[in-house]
């Protein structure tokens, strides 16, 4: 159940469908990433929505699941380069009830400008 | 009251020997209870290495760890039962970012020991490093360049402390204790009664393979009393297995290279080798990789020829360390965890001590 609400998440954000990545979320869901702007739920919907039109793919390079969610690295590919990103999503009935971003903030800024409102 | 515990994670020799000083520093610490974990291609250096402080690693892969994913798997069993208080990765390795992934995902704080290390190449294990840098709390640097590096990816300065090589720790400890060397073929060239260079070479680039073979051989027949102890890459060294006076070794415990650095007389490597160890024991370090054989047969020969110019060059002490980095580091994990106060910097030069040629 909880690799099924994870693959169907990644596979949602990669394919920028919005609405199932909305859906996928918890309401109250604890979202915290490490650029240099505040997020929310729909500023991270926003972002994950950018980067997947701005990057040339989107690939999983690492995934770990566990019995109350995953960890997984992405490869975020630009046309200039790849710069990656590492998340961990805690899953509860069904629904992410906690998203933790850690990006390459050197690489997201170079590759990714105008990802975010500083 | 139960002392916590702090992990400390390595998968071969390079961040098992930065660490086991650290693991040394905090049992004398008596703050945190120090417990060494392989999880790594490697573990049988890190065993070796750990030996050579009177240590075995608590936890371990059994054999050589794989892919990213297995290694974060391992290390988040282990800590689903056995939760520390933080954990200590060394460099730049596969470990080192499993580690770092696997405690960040159970909200455990990490201290990166050797960080800051950076290259002009923007490739995937630069990339990895910026990773590191994000996951990490605690941020031990060798040098001020690396410290500037974090600061250029937005990390805290407060976050980061200038300790010093832990590897020159290391280094010093295991040559101290003059061990007996466990290498039959270092122990014969050491006690050859030349003046013995240490040509240690890891990752050369394979467009400049051959300057340093032909370099190599050109010094031995220019000067008949030295000796040369070839180990690292295969590469380098097979080719000179023939020659005169050149000894291959290998593979090295760090406590054969601790002593092989206290008898040598020269030493040539790589970057990121141990030209950073080598000025504590008064050797300088000739940075080869990348230049042409004219060029190192020159400035080595400079070397060889002026004794005074050889020493001068270490006479200023080491800039990479000082013999206290462990000491630091145990302190600024025990800061981090609100149980001591943050050390000061290493105080010290800036003025690099070794030579590079090109």
């Amino acid at each position: 159940m909880i690799d099924q609400v994870v693959t169907f998440y990644t596979e949602s954000w990669i394919n920028d469908d919005r609405t199932a990545v909305r859906q996928l979320l918890a309401p109250d869901a604890d979202i915290e990433w490490n650029l240099d702007a505040p997020v929310d739920e729909e500023e991270l919907i926003q972002t994950l929505h950018r980067i997947a039109v701005f990057a040339d793919s989107i690939t999983v390079a690492a995934r770990v699941d566990r019995a109350d969610g995953a960890a997984l690295m992405y490869d975020l590919a630009a046309p200039f380069g790849t710069a990656r990103v590492i998340e961990f999503l805690a899953v509860e009935r069904g629904q992410i009830i906690e998203v933790r971003q850690v990006y390459d903030v050197t690489l997201i800024d170079r590759y990714f400008p105008g990802l975010y409102d500083q | 009251m139960t002392i916590p515990e702090v992990h400390l994670v390595a998968g071969g020799l390079r961040d098992s020997v930065r660490l086991a000083p650290v693991a040394t520093a905090l049992r004398a610490g008596s703050l945190l209870r120090p417990v060494t974990v392989a999880c790594g291609r490697h573990p049988a250096a890190v065993r070796q290495t750990l030996s050579g402080f009177g240590m075995e690693p608590e936890s371990a892969v059994p054999g050589p760890a794989g892919d990213l994913a297995e290694r974060i798997r391992f290390l988040d069993d282990l800590w689903g039962v056995r939760m520390p208080a933080a954990v200590l990765v060394a460099g730049d390795t596969t470990t080192a970012l499993a580690a770092a992934m696997a405690a960040t995902w159970r909200h455990i704080r990490v201290v990166h020991v050797d960080a800051g290390r950076r290259s002009p190449h923007l490739d995937a294990i630069e990339a990895d490093r910026h990773l590191l840098a994000q996951l990490s709390s605690t941020h031990l640097v060798t040098t001020a360049q690396a410290a500037m590096n974090l600061l250029d990816e937005h990390v805290p300065g407060a976050d980061i402390l200038i300790t010093g090589s832990t590897a020159v720790d290391a280094a010093l400890a295991l040559a101290g204790r003059a061990l007996p060397y466990a290498s039959p073929a270092a122990a014969r060239a050491a006690g050859a009664g030349r003046r013995l260079i240490l040509l240690m070479i890891r990752e050369p680039r394979t467009d400049r393979l051959a300057q340093i073979i032909c370099a190599t051989r050109r010094l031995v027949a220019a000067h008949p009393d030295v000796e040369v102890v070839a180990s690292g890459h295969p590469a380098v060294r097979d080719p000179l297995a023939a020659l005169d006076r050149v000894t291959v070794a290998e593979p090295l415990p760090y406590q054969d290279v601790a002593r092989l650095l206290r008898d040598a007389y020269l030493v040539l490597t790589d970057p990121d080798g141990i030209e950073e160890v080598a000025p504590s024991f008064g050797v300088p370090a000739l940075v080869v990789d990348g230049a042409v054989s004219s060029a190192i047969v020159r400035e080595a020969s400079r070397l060889l020829v002026s004794r005074l110019y050889r020493d001068s060059l270490t006479a200023g002490g080491n800039p990479y360390g000082d013999g206290r980095a462990a000491e630091r580091a145990a302190q600024a994990t025990a800061a981090m965890l609100g149980l001591a106060d943050r050390p000061e910097p290493m105080p010290g030069p800036t003025r690099p001590l070794r030579s590079t040629v090109s």
